[in-house]
């Protein structure tokens, strides 16, 4: 699975992506935030406030307790500030 | 494309652009403007922002717009798409930026034709509330000592969005 970071989240993590092969027991964005805030020092900072992460799957916006099973790419990201 | 049989006039999807490049402002009016009796628009432009902080004033020089282009691209048309149903509208362009850009550059333009020019004003706002909240773009201002900071999101944009609702 792709996993895309944007914006503090990617500056915390110092990546633009990366690809995972998850665990069995991480099927939804919360445990995948779960699992990723173990990663690195970098991933617990960035997911240190998870209700400030927002997310979207195969580029459709999601909430946290979307399934992630079968998906291709998964971003995490900041509350957005266009315009 | 869209036939209304009312107006007798095609629709044409809407143009959307997520780029770094600068737009020119006589161009994107002038390509949405045939078959239009009115055209409205919208210029976001790089703010000179400055912030007190510990005693000393330090302006922004440069906002770095961070995007996820792809989502970007599918928000944009989305948006424009509802207000095009919602509007009777002819024509509508957004072009985004993103990247580095400096004090005064242009951001972003929304334009919108229609008949009539009720349409082209309101689904012009329209655009521009919904693209503040759900256009997947990111500001960082760059400050004059070196420093940056992401821009919050401003709730008065939640706000303005709702009016629509």
């Amino acid at each position: 699975m792709k996993i895309k970071y944007f914006a503090w989240i990617r500056q915390h993590i110092n990546l633009e992506e990366e690809d995972l092969e998850l665990p069995d027991h991480v099927n939804t964005v919360a445990e995948l935030i779960e699992f990723l805030k173990h990663k690195s020092d970098g991933h617990a900072k960035a997911f240190d406030c998870p209700e400030l992460v927002r997310c979207a799957i195969d580029l459709t916006f999601c909430n946290h307790d979307a399934s992630i099973k079968n998906i291709k790419e998964i971003a995490f990201f900041p509350p957005v500030t266009g315009g | 494309m869209t036939f209304n049989i009312f107006l007798a006039v095609m629709y044409k999807d809407p143009q959307i652009s997520v780029q770094n490049q600068d737009f020119d402002v006589n161009e994107t009016l002038n390509s949405i403007s045939p078959d239009a009796g009115a055209v409205a628009s919208f210029i976001g432009l790089v703010r000179a922002d400055q912030l007190q902080q510990n005693g000393h004033l330090k302006k922004v020089e440069i906002l770095e717009l961070d995007c996820y282009q792809d989502l970007c691209q599918k928000m944009l048309f989305n948006i424009a798409d509802q207000a095009s149903r919602r509007w009777d509208l002819t024509n509508c362009k957004i072009i985004h930026r993103f990247g580095l850009l400096p004090v005064g550059a242009r951001i972003v333009i929304v334009a919108t034709a229609s008949q009539h020019r009720n349409h082209a004003l309101k689904a012009c706002h329209y655009i521009i509330d919904w693209l503040k909240t759900d256009a997947p773009f990111w500001k960082q201002q760059h400050f004059s000592d070196g420093t940056k900071s992401w821009v919050d999101v401003n709730k008065q944009d939640f706000d303005a969005q709702k009016k629509w609702l």
